[in-house]
């Protein structure tokens, strides 16, 4: 017991305790920093002095030290101000490691510090942006990783390829080269040749083809002169014969118009048959009989006396005409006779008839191939051409110096294959010099020239060689595209300045991603063992107020009035049998009364090898009954191993303490 | 024909057991039966060290009739000259960009470390190529990550991608702490890892590699260099009020160790509620205790994190003890996070 009148410094003393040993602010003292103090300490037979450098045990500090510490007319155990009930303000004040917030609200600020939403599990907006982040840079770096080896393989396959291209450019430049020297040496060759083609070509020029054909025609022209004059002999030979045959026949036509044969027959009369005697003698015997019969029969006689008279005539008819028969035969057997001496091959009228039918139609026939003849022969030439063509030959064959046409169709058939030769030779050159003046060649072919390639090359691989160009050109290109894409995004979309630095990025990203998921593990689980913990704490809290030296069993011995108190909706209620009293509604006295129970309760369970209580009159508003009890309550707590300071200025009291036999010390 | 390859002996001035370890394979090629020895690549630690220490070398390399096929490194690129004598049984293939050689009907290409990309170094390879002997990073996926933090990785970058079918065999060199075998179609590509334990990251038994050309066929095997020490790395995890428990799990590992060539390294990392002064002298206890049976012997707490003052608090106790049983990758992520934010609220 420290004993002091006003302004001896009782308060002055508790602020240097406080300060000292719970490390109050020295803004929330009132007379500034304490000067000159020492504080001796002894527990578990070690002795400890404060103020010191180092303090080698711990003493309690924030609210936890506001329960071994009471203020004059102060006995409120927490923070009124934040607190929304006395229970959270207990489980605040208890669960409270140091100055900061609770451990029952710790998990906020572990899952905060993690990144995690609380109610959810999940990660909070910001840390999700950021492993999205990370997980795309991931993303994009394994990418990267998986593509640079096969980038630098593809670098290593473009530079072989690049030589290998080099390479065979060379060698389609060596066959370049080569084709045109072998261009420029066919060309010459071809060129020389043109020139000994040409040269033996004119040695052919007297072989002209106008010659041929002229000579050709001359020969046709004598052949056919030839062949004309001996028609003509046989012209005139034929006309001969034919003036022959005609005089022949010119001789019987002679003979028989000097005998008349010709009018003789054609006015003889037509040989004929005459009527048959015997018909009309039998007709005439018919009509007789008839005529006689009338005489017996009755038959009308004028009938059978026309019929008699008819029969009769046509008989005297016939002997009549058998007469006359008979003198024509006469006269034509004499005109036979006379035909004969003409033609005695007949042998009757008839054929004399025709044979001078035939000697006609024959002297017309003879004649009028003689006429024919007679103008063929005009139209044969004059055989003196002949003589003409002769010398034309002859001249041609000074002119060629060939004997025959056969030696002249020999020459112009050696000098049309020289001349198709030079042509093919000149087309070959115009095509490959591209040019048809022949006076240029010499030039352009000059211009051509190539020296001998040094080594010899297969200029029919140049297609082979082409292709294989092309094909590498193309890789190449695609390499180069791809390399080109890679390096570029390398740096814009990678953002990579070397391959370690990307490795190692990718080797670190990768580990804080999996790092994420353990710490996300370990926030949720760090919240499970606090709620576990703030369970326990309910359980100690209820264990204060009901437990064995609870508050309870101190607040009926200090009161004598309240059997119970128990906590409801988070606050104190206070039971006189079956009254009740929220906390709010009992005396300041009585709730300082109850407050100062539940410390030591609360001491006793926090501290149980033992705990000190510094008092700063705080029994002021306690009557003399209740402070001579609370006098007991804490002599009982200190004959129990704890240590109790109480400062007062007031007398009573201290003589309570002296009568419980506490220590006085008087300021 | 068979040959030994290695690489990254590191020859350094004062680092004698490096030079034994050189003269332990000189010496043993007969042994191996091999025709020529392969160094990939940093023989010597930097090209001062090659000035001083290349009349030994050159009376080690005299002492076998081998031939010694060398090319330059990083870290030695500047060691090797036509005028410098290594020996006449020793090869330097050191032009650039490569530099062909034939051996016994084996057609081999070294190209030297040079600082160029490594796709520049071969697009005029020849055909056909039985050995290619290379200094630097192949950036295979399947490993590079585990190296990918050492800034030697950024030297001449090898992809894969670039080595199929450029030989039968790759001697590479550069990457010290292990050997690795890679085959990319037909090509095999090989590490050795370096035959001396140079650093900490040098872990495992230290080997080389005989390789045997034979009728168009390829065999390959690691031989141990059995006087070259390694190291044996653990990584053990501590959490808060585990710190006894955790020193018994490391006597018994260290008790279970029998090979005295053994170099020991622990890396301890976690949540101490000790504070470092407490851990500290449990650490140097237990160096005292094993010191002798190792050829050395390091425990690195650096990446435990003390929090003797914050466990003092009884909710942050309470919540510590809460996490046991939880998987150690979580629970140490848990405090990871926990610890600082609890600590913050005491300041």
């Amino acid at each position: 017991m420290i004993y002091g009148l006003n302004e001896s410094g009782k308060t002055a003393l508790i602020e240097a305790l406080g300060w000292l040993l719970f490390r109050r602010s020295i803004k929330d003292l009132r007379y500034d920093r304490p000067l000159d103090i020492e504080i001796i300490i002894e527990d578990a037979g070690h002795t400890y002095s404060l103020p010191a450098k180092k303090i080698k045990f711990r003493l309690p500090v924030g609210n936890i030290a506001g329960l071994l510490y009471v203020r004059a007319s102060e006995s409120a155990v927490f923070d009124k101000k934040s607190q929304d009930s006395f229970w959270d303000s207990i489980k605040t004040m208890l669960g409270r490691i140091g100055k900061g917030i609770p451990f029952t609200k710790l998990d906020k600020k572990i899952f905060d510090e993690v990144g995690l939403q609380f109610k959810k599990k999940g990660w909070n907006e910001n840390k999700t942006r950021i492993i999205q982040q990370e997980r795309e840079r991931l993303r994009n770096l394994k990418d990267y990783l998986e593509q640079i080896g096969k980038i630098e393989d593809k670098e290593v396959c473009q530079s072989r390829l690049k030589d290998r291209y080099t390479f065979l450019k060379n060698r389609l430049s060596k066959i370049e080269m080569a084709k045109r020297y072998k261009n420029y040496k066919e060309l010459k060759n071809l060129y020389g040749l043109y020139l000994e083609t040409k040269s033996r070509y004119q040695d052919y020029d007297r072989y002209k083809y106008d010659y041929q054909t002229r000579w050709q025609k001359l020969l046709i022209e004598r052949e056919s002169l030839i062949k004309a004059e001996e028609n003509r002999k046989r012209t005139i030979e034929e006309i001969d014969v034919l003036k022959q045959e005609i005089d022949k026949l010119t001789e019987k036509d002679d003979m028989i118009s000097a005998q008349g044969l010709e009018e003789s027959i054609r006015t003889l009369p037509g040989k004929t048959e005459g009527w048959d005697i015997r018909y009309s003698g039998l007709i005439l015997s018919i009509t007789t009989i008839l005529f006689l019969i009338s005489f017996f029969l009755p038959i009308p006689k004028i009938i059978s006396i026309f019929l008699f008279l008819l029969g009769l005539a046509q008989f005297v008819f016939s002997l009549y005409q058998r007469k006359k028969v008979q003198d024509i035969d006469r006269q034509r057997s004499e005109l036979l006779d006379r035909a004969k001496a003409v033609f005695p091959e007949v042998d009757n009228l008839d054929q004399f008839y025709e044979k001078v039918r035939d000697l006609h139609e024959q002297r017309m026939k003879r004649e009028a191939m003689l006429q024919e003849k007679e103008r063929v022969l005009k139209l044969f030439g004059d055989p003196r051409d002949i003589d003409k063509i002769e010398n034309e030959i002859e001249e041609l064959r000074k002119k060629t110096g060939l004997a025959e046409i056969d030696d002249l169709d020999e020459k112009i058939r050696e000098k049309k294959l020289l001349d198709d030769k030079l042509a093919r030779i000149k087309a070959n050159i115009a095509e490959r010099l591209n040019e048809g003046d022949e006076n240029r060649w010499m030039r352009m072919i000059e211009s051509m020239k190539t020296e001998p390639p040094e080594e010899e090359v297969d200029v029919e691989q140049e297609d082979e060689v082409k292709a294989e160009i092309e094909r590498i050109g193309q890789r190449i290109q695609e390499m180069e595209r791809d390399i080109r894409v890679f390096r570029a995004v390398q740096k814009s979309t990678y953002n990579v300045t070397d391959d370690h630095s990307a490795f190692l990025e990718y080797h670190q990203l990768r580990k804080r991603l999996e790092d994420y998921d353990l710490e996300r593990q370990a926030a949720i689980k760090a919240r499970e063992i606090l709620i576990e913990m703030s369970s326990e704490l309910d359980q100690f809290i209820e264990d204060i107020i009901s437990g064995d030296e609870g508050l309870n069993r101190y607040f009926h011995l200090v009161t004598g009035r309240y059997d119970r108190v128990e906590v409801v909706d988070k606050d104190f209620v206070a039971y006189e049998k079956t009254r009740k009293f929220q906390i709010k509604g009992l005396s300041s006295g009585t709730r300082d009364q109850l407050l100062l129970c539940f410390r030591i309760a609360a001491l006793k369970r926090l501290y149980p090898q033992g705990f000190f209580l510094l008092l700063d009159d705080a029994f002021i508003f306690a009557d003399w009954v209740r402070r001579e009890k609370l006098v007991r309550l804490l002599k009982d707590c200190a004959d129990k191993g704890n240590q109790i300071i109480y400062l007062t200025s007031d007398n009573h009291t201290r003589d309570l303490f002296r009568q419980f036999g506490a220590r006085i010390t008087e300021l | 024909m068979r040959l030994i390859h290695t690489a990254d002996l590191h020859l350094k001035k004062g680092e004698k057991n490096r030079l034994e370890v050189l003269r332990w394979l000189i010496n043993n090629l007969e042994r191996f039966g091999a025709d020529a020895l392969i160094i990939a690549g940093d023989l010597f630690d930097n090209d001062t060290d090659a000035n001083i220490l290349r009349p030994e070398v050159r009376k080690i390399f005299q002492n076998t009739d081998a031939k010694v096929i060398i090319i330059p490194g990083n870290h030695d690129q500047h060691s090797y000259s036509y005028d410098y004598d290594y020996g006449e049984n020793v090869v330097q293939l050191i032009k650039t960009p490569f530099e062909s050689y034939q051996l016994a009907g084996i057609k081999m290409v070294g190209i030297p470390y040079q600082e160029k990309r490594f796709i520049e170094c071969i697009k005029d390879l020849p055909e056909e190529i039985d050995l290619l002997v290379a200094h630097g990073t192949l950036y295979d996926k399947t490993f590079i990550f585990n190296y990918i933090d050492d800034e030697e990785t950024r030297y001449m970058p090898v992809y894969p991608e670039s080595l199929s079918g450029l030989a039968r065999y790759i001697a590479l060199g550069h990457i010290h702490s292990r050997c690795i075998e890679k085959k990319y179609g037909d090509t095999f590509v090989v590490y050795p890892g370096s035959p001396s334990a140079l650093d900490i990251k040098c872990v495992g038994k230290r080997c080389v590699y005989l390789v045997e050309f034979r009728d168009g066929d390829l065999k390959m095997e690691t031989v141990e260099v059995e006087i070259s020490p390694y190291w044996v790395t653990r990584e053990f995890f501590l959490f808060p009020g585990a710190e006894a428990k955790l020193i018994d799990e490391i006597r018994e590992f260290l008790s279970g160790i029998k090979d005295k060539r053994v170099m020991v390294h622990l890396d301890i990392r976690g949540f101490s509620e000790e504070s470092d002064r407490n851990l500290k002298s449990r650490v140097e206890q237990l160096i005292r205790e094993f010191k002798g049976k190792f050829s050395d012997f390091r425990i690195d707490t650096d990446k435990v994190q003390s929090w003797s003052q914050l466990l003092e608090n009884r909710i942050v106790r309470n919540f510590v003890q809460k996490t046991e049983g939880i998987e150690f990758n979580l629970r140490m992520k848990i405090f990871e996070i926990t610890l600082p934010i609890f600590n913050k609220l005491l300041e």
